[in-house]
C-alpha cells in the first residue's frame, strides 16, 4: 500500500504579485540601453501566446546627465530575453558624470540614478592550459588598481557566438581585498543560461574571447554578487538562497548602473 | 491534625554497589494510614509520618524488597540498602511490575530508562535519545536530514546536551539517520524541557543529561549491535574490585548501501557521487579511591566525514566534523547527609567544509573549546535539601575561518577571528516543604561572563522556580517560571540539518541571547498503570541570533559581527501526554499545540514572521507489546503540521539568467509531516546478563513522501511551447527497512 502526498500547491499560501524589472547600463563610449520586462508569478506558465505580456515594449525611457536627456528607442533582439531592447544614440557615457533613468509605463513611474566611475584599463588577458595537449583552457588577467581611488570591479567575458557579456564567477571584486596594486588572477567563466545552456568553467580552443574589466559602484557590486548568489545556490540546501536580489531603482525590481570599462580581444588557437 | 504530631523521615536509596536507586517506592503504613514515596532523580526520598510506630516497605524491581519498623519520635534520617535479588538473575524477565520507561520527575521533567525503551522503533534498530525526546511533549519533530532539536518554539541551538556534565557542542551525524549517541553506553537521560534546574545554564531552552553507568563492572561482558548501516560494540571490563572500565565503539559502513539507496529515492539527481562515514567511541573508567570516593573519567570521540559532488556547477564539497571531550569526576560522599561531584572537562567541537567550485577553492572552517570545571554539592539544613555549586569554563572559538583561493594565487581573501571569553556560575537549589501539601524548588544562578572588552561583560541573574501542589495520591498541580541567559549562539545557515553551522560567542557588542518561561501543568495518576500530564508554556526570547547571507558573500569581508542580526521571539503552546507503564502493552500518546514567532528589525522589514519549526500541530503515539519472551513489537505514529519555508512569488530574467523574487519570510509551510515506524524484536534468548536478538525495522512503513526542502525549477512544458516554474518537493528518503542484531554475553 502506498500513501503519497499530493504536490501541494503552495501558491495559495503566498501574495503573488508582478513588479516592473528594469535591467539596464551605461558604459563609459556607449550609448545606455535598457531591458524592461514585469516579474512572472510563480504560478504563470510562460509561452509564445503570452510572453509578451510580460515584456513592456511600451514604455517611455529617458536618460538624462542633468543638461541633456533623451528618449531611447526601442528595437527587437532576439538573443536578449526579453527580446526588446531600448537603447539611447544621443548621450554617450562619460566618466564622473551622473545619470539618471525616468520610466513611465502605464500609470507607473520608476526612477534611478548612477554615476560612472573612472575606466581602469586591463594591462593583459592571456588564454592559458593547464596541460598544453588540453583542447580548453582559462583566462587569465592583469591590471592595475589606483592606489588613491576606491573601486570596484566587475570582469566579463564573451565569446564570438554569445550576445551579451557574462560576469565571471567571483568576479565581483572590491579593492580593498587586493594585496598589492597589481592585480594578476585567473578568471571563472560565468553561467549564461541562453543561449548557452550548459555551464562548463572553462573556454575552447577555436573561441574569439572578449575580455571586459568594468568598473562600477557598490550598487552595482551588492546588486551582481546577489544575483550570483541566487544563481548558484537557488537549489543548494547547505546555503539557500531566500532574499531577494538588492535593486537600486524605485518603484521595481532590477539595477540601473554606470560602468567604465576596457576591453581586450583574446585568439586562441584554432580547434583541432 | 495537629503539625506538630508529625515528624519528616528522610533519607537516601541505594544499591548494595553504591548506586542511587530511582524511582523506589517506599510504603509508608502507619495505624490506619498507607502513604507512598517515590526517590527522586539522586535517590532521595521526604515524608511526613505521623508520631508513634511506622512500617517502611521499600519495593524495586530486581532488587530484594526491604523492611524497616519503627517507633518514630521525632525526625528521623533512614540511608536504605537493597541487594539485588539474585533469584531474577537467571529468569527471563518480562514481568508486569516492569519498570517504566518514562518517569515524570517535579515540574514536567522527564527521565527515560533506555533499556525500557528498547522496542520504540527507530531508523536503523538502535535506540535515538533525540527520536524518543522527539516523541514527547513540547519537543518538534526535525524530519528527515536533521537531527537537531527543537523544543518549546526555540531554537536548536538553546538546547545543551551534558554527557556526565560536560557540554557537547555537535549535535548530529548527518541525515539523522544515526543516533549521535551509542546508547549501549548510556544509563539513563533525563530532559529538563526548560533547563530549570539551577545547575543548568547558557541554554534558553532544554538540557538533556545523558548519565552512563557508574556502577564498576563485576564481569567481563560484551555487547552489541550489528546492523546493514553500521555495528556497535561495547566491552565492560573489571581492572580489580576496585576498578574498571567500559569501552565502546561504533562504525558505519554504508557508502556501498546507502549512497544507491538515496539515488533511487530522491526526485532529481541533484545527490550524485555521494560519500558518508562516521565512528567514534567512548570510554567511562571508573575507580573507587576509597570507600566515600568514586573516580570516574569519561572519554567520547566522534568523527565524521561528507562527501559530494554536484556536476551542473562542476562542484565537489568535502565536509568533516568531529567531537572530543575528557573529563575526570570524583564523586565523594562526605556524610549520609552531604555528597560532592568535582569534575574538571575538556570539550571540542570542529567542522571543516572544503568547496571546489570551478577554478576556485573555498574552505570554511570552525572550532568551539571549552575547558571547565564543575562543582555541585547536595546537602540538607533542617531536612530542607540544598544543592548548590561552582562552574566555570574557558571558552576558545573560532566562528569561522575562510579561505578563497583563485587557483591562480592572487586575489587570495582570508577571514579569521577568534573568540576567548570566560564564564563563572554559582548556583544554588532549596527544595522546602512548606506544607503537607505544598513544596517548592528555588534555584538561582548567578553567571558572570566575560569575552576581551568591558563593554562585552555580563552579570545574570537566573533566577527559577517550581511550584508543586500535591493535591492527592492522584493529583499534582506545578507552576514555574525560569530565566535563562545564553552567551554562546549556534548560528545555523542551511534549510536541513547539514553541519556547517558554526558556534559564536557573544562579543563585539552581540549581546547575550535572554529568555523568560512561565509554565504551569498537572500530573494525574489516573490507575495503577496509566499516568497523564497537561500543561501550557509561555516564552519570551531577547536578543536572538541570524546570519541569513551564507558564506558566498565571502568576496567582502566583513567581520561576523557586522553580518549577524539580532532580534526577538515568543513561543507559547498547550502539552498533553497520556503514559501507560505497565503491562503487555505499554506506551505513550504525546501532543503539543504551539506557536513561535520571530521579529527583527532587518529581516522581512521588521514584520513579525513564523520561525522554521514553528509547527503548529504535533501528535505522536508509540506503541510497545510484549506477546511473550520471544517476540515485542513496537510501532511509532507520527502526525505534525509542516515547518515553514520561503517560497518565492515571482520570477525574472536578469542577464539571460532567470532569478527569484521573495516576499515575505517563512511565508509558505511544506506539507503535514506523516509517519508511522514499525519494529519487532525476536529473541533467541533473554535474561538479565544475556542477550541475543534479532530486530527488524521499517522507518517510514506506508512510504509518505515527507519532502525537506522546496526548490523551484524553471521547466519546459510538455509541448515545448513555453516555460514554468515548477515546485519540487526534495525528499531524501522514503521507505528504509532495515535489520540487525544484538547481542550481549
Amino acid at each position: 500500500m502506498v500513501l503519497s502526498c499530493s504536490k501541494e500547491d503552495f501558491s495559495g499560501q503566498i501574495n503573488l504579485e508582478s513588479k516592473v524589472v528594469v535591467e539596464g547600463s551605461i558604459e563609459e563610449g556607449n550609448f545606455a540601453e535598457v531591458l524592461l520586462s514585469s516579474s512572472i508569478p510563480v504560478t504563470n506558465v510562460i509561452d509564445s501566446t503570452n510572453i509578451l505580456d510580460h515584456v513592456i515594449r511600451s514604455a517611455r525611457i529617458t536618460v538624462s546627465d542633468g543638461v541633456t536627456s533623451e528618449v531611447l528607442r526601442v528595437k527587437n533582439d532576439k538573443n536578449r530575453i526579453p527580446p526588446f531592447v531600448y537603447f539611447g544614440s544621443i548621450l554617450k557615457g562619460e566618466a564622473g558624470k551622473q545619470y539618471t533613468l525616468r520610466i513611465e509605463y502605464l500609470d507607473r513611474i520608476l526612477e534611478a540614478v548612477t554615476t560612472i566611475p573612472k575606466s581602469v584599463s586591463l594591462k593583459s588577458a592571456a588564454y592559458t592550459k593547464t596541460n598544453p595537449a588540453d583542447t580548453t583552457g582559462y583566462i587569465f588577467v592583469k591590471f592595475d588598481d589606483p592606489l588613491n581611488e576606491k573601486n570596484y570591479y566587475q570582469i566579463a567575458t564573451k565569446i564570438e557566438e554569445e550576445p551579451i557579456f557574462v560576469p565571471a564567477f567571483y568576479g565581483n571584486l572590491d579593492d580593498k581585498n587586493f594585496e598589492g596594486s597589481s592585480v594578476a588572477t585567473q578568471l571563472n567563466r560565468g553561467v549564461l543560461l541562453f543561449p548557452r545552456g550548459k555551464y562548463t568553467p572553462y573556454f575552447n580552443d577555436g573561441d574569439l574571447i572578449y575580455v571586459k574589466l568594468r568598473t562600477q559602484n557598490k550598487e552595482a557590486l551588492d546588486f551582481w554578487n546577489s544575483w550570483q548568489n541566487e544563481i548558484v545556490n537557488s537549489k543548494n540546501p547547505i546555503y539557500p538562497s531566500t532574499t531577494s536580489l538588492k535593486t537600486n531603482i524605485k518603484g521595481g525590481l532590477g539595477i540601473w548602473a554606470g560602468y567604465g570599462q576596457s576591453t581586450l580581444v583574446v585568439k586562441t588557437p584554432p580547434k583541432k | 491534625m495537629l503539625a506538630q504530631s508529625k515528624a519528616t523521615v528522610s533519607g537516601n536509596v541505594t544499591s548494595s554497589d553504591n548506586e542511587n536507586l530511582i524511582g523506589v517506592s517506599i510504603s509508608f503504613s502507619e495505624k490506619n494510614l498507607h502513604h507512598y514515596a517515590v526517590t527522586d532523580s539522586i535517590g532521595r526520598f521526604s515524608e511526613k509520618v505521623s508520631f508513634g510506630e511506622v512500617e517502611l516497605t521499600v519495593k524495586h524491581f530486581g532488587y530484594i524488597e526491604k523492611s524497616i519498623v519503627f517507633n518514630c519520635l521525632k525526625d528521623t534520617l533512614i540511608a536504605i540498602v537493597l541487594d539485588k535479588d539474585a533469584s531474577q538473575l537467571k529468569e527471563v524477565i518480562i514481568d508486569n511490575s516492569k519498570k517504566a520507561g518514562i518517569t515524570t520527575l517535579s515540574g514536567g521533567k522527564l527521565s527515560f530508562n533506555l533499556k525500557e525503551l528498547a522496542s520504540v522503533p527507530t531508523i536503523l534498530g538502535t535506540t535515538d535519545i533525540i527520536k524518543i525526546l522527539q516523541l514527547t511533549p513540547g519537543v518538534q519533530n526535525s524530519g528527515e536530514a536533521n537531527g537537531y532539536l527543537y523544543v518549546r518554539g526555540g531554537d536548536p541551538g538553546h538546547n545543551a546536551i551534558l554527557y556526565d556534565g560536560t557540554p557537547i557542542y555537535g549535535m548530529s551525524h548527518l541525515l539523522g539517520i544515526f543516533p549521535f549517541y551509542n546508547t549501549d553506553h548510556i544509563k539513563e537521560f533525563e530532559f529538563d524541557k526548560s533547563s530549570s534546574n539551577s545547575k543548568f545554564g547558557g541554554r534558553l531552552s532544554s538540557t538533556t543529561s545523558l548519565i552512563t553507568d557508574k556502577k564498576i563492572p563485576e564481569k567481563a561482558s560484551i555487547q552489541g549491535n550489528v546492523g546493514i548501516l553500521a555495528s556497535q560494540l561495547t566491552v565492560a571490563v573489571p581492572i580489580a574490585k576496585k576498578a574498571g572500565f567500559y569501552l565502546s565503539g561504533r562504525k558505519t559502513y554504508i557508502d556501498e548501501i546507502i549512497v544507491p539507496l538515496l539515488s533511487s529515492n530522491s526526485e532529481g539527481n541533484d545527490i550524485e557521487n555521494t560519500k558518508y562515514g562516521f565512528s567514534d567511541a567512548n570510554m567511562t573508567f571508573l575507580f573507587k579511591i576509597a570507600k566515600n570516593n568514586l573516580l570516574s573519567v569519561d572519554v567520547f570521540v566522534s568523527a565524521d566525514k561528507f562527501k559530494i559532488k554536484d556536476e551542473d556547477f562542476d562542484l565537489r564539497t568535502n565536509l568533516k566534523w568531529s567531537d572530543f571531550t575528557v573529563s575526570p569526576t570524583l564523586t565523594t560522599t562526605l556524610s549520609s547527609k552531604i555528597s560532592m561531584t568535582n569534575s574538571l572537562y575538556f570539550s571540542q567541537y570542529s567542522n571543516d567544509l572544503k568547496m571546489d567550485q570551478a577554478a576556485i577553492q573555498f574552505g570554511v572552517s570552525s572550532y568551539v573549546k571549552d575547558f571547565g570545571f564543575n562543582n555541585a554539592v547536595n546537602y540538607s539544613v533542617k531536612n530542607i535539601q540544598f544543592e548548590s555549586g561552582l562552574q566555570y569554563v574557558y571558552h576558545t572559538l573560532q566562528p569561522q575561518k575562510i579561505d578563497v583561493e583563485n587557483l591562480s594565487g592572487a586575489n587570495n581573501t582570508s577571514q579569521n577571528s577568534m573568540i576567548y571569553a570566560n564564564e563563572v556560575a554559582v548556583f544554588t537549589t532549596i527544595k522546602p516543604k512548606l506544607t503537607n501539601h505544598i513544596n517548592l524548588e528555588l534555584g538561582l544562578r548567578a553567571n558572570y561572563y566575560n569575552s576581551g572588552s568591558k563593554s562585552d561583560s555580563y552579570l545574570n541573574f537566573q533566577p527559577r522556580m517550581v511550584l508543586n501542589y500535591l493535591a492527592n495520591d492522584k493529583y499534582s498541580f506545578y507552576v514555574t517560571y525560569n530565566k535563562q541567559y545564553q552567551y554562546l549562539s549556534l548560528i545555523t545557515t542551511s534549510s536541513v540539518g547539514i553541519p556547517t553551522d558554526f558556534w559564536f560567542a557573544s562579543s563585539n557588542g552581540i549581546k547575550p541571547q535572554s529568555s523568560n518561561e512561565f509554565s504551569f501543568g498537572s500530573n494525574q495518576n489516573i490507575s495503577k498503570n496509566l499516568v497523564s500530564s497537561f500543561g501550557g508554556f509561555y516564552r519570551l526570547m531577547k536578543n536572538l541570533v541570524e546570519y541569513p547571507y551564507g558564506v558566498t558573500q565571502f568576496n567582502e569581508t566583513t567581520t561576523l559581527a557586522n553580518d549577524l542580526l539580532a532580534g526577538k521571539g515568543k513561543a507559547y503552546g498547550i502539552e498533553m501526554m497520556l503514559r501507560k507503564n505497565n503491562g503487555k502493552f505499554n506506551g505513550w500518546m504525546s501532543y503539543t499545540l504551539s506557536w513561535s514567532d520571530r521579529t527583527f528589525d532587518k529581516l522581512n522589514n521588521g514584520n513579525t514572521y513564523f520561525a522554521k519549526y514553528d509547527r503548529r500541530h504535533n501528535l505522536s503515539l508509540v506503541g510497545m507489546y510484549d506477546l511473550n519472551s520471544k517476540w515485542n513489537f513496537g510501532v511509532t505514529q507520527i502526525f505534525s503540521s509542516g515547518n515553514r519555508f520561503t517560497l518565492p512569488t515571482s520570477w525574472y530574467f536578469i542577464n539571460n539568467n532567470p532569478v527569484k523574487e521573495y516576499s515575505e519570510y517563512n511565508n509558505a509551510q511544506m506539507p503535514n509531516y506523516i509517519r508511522t515506524d514499525l519494529s519487532i524484536n525476536y529473541f533467541f534468548f533473554k535474561t538479565s546478563k544475556k542477550e541475543s536478538a534479532l530486530n527488524f525495522s521499517i522507518y517510514n512503513v506506508f512510504n509518505v513522501e515527507n519532502p525537506i526542502y522546496v526548490v523551484l525549477n524553471l521547466q519546459e512544458n510538455n509541448e515545448k511551447t513555453g516555460l514554468f516554474a515548477k515546485q519540487e518537493n526534495k525528499t531524501l528518503y522514503r521507505l528504509l527497512p532495515s535489520i540487525s542484531w544484538r547481542f550481549k554475553f
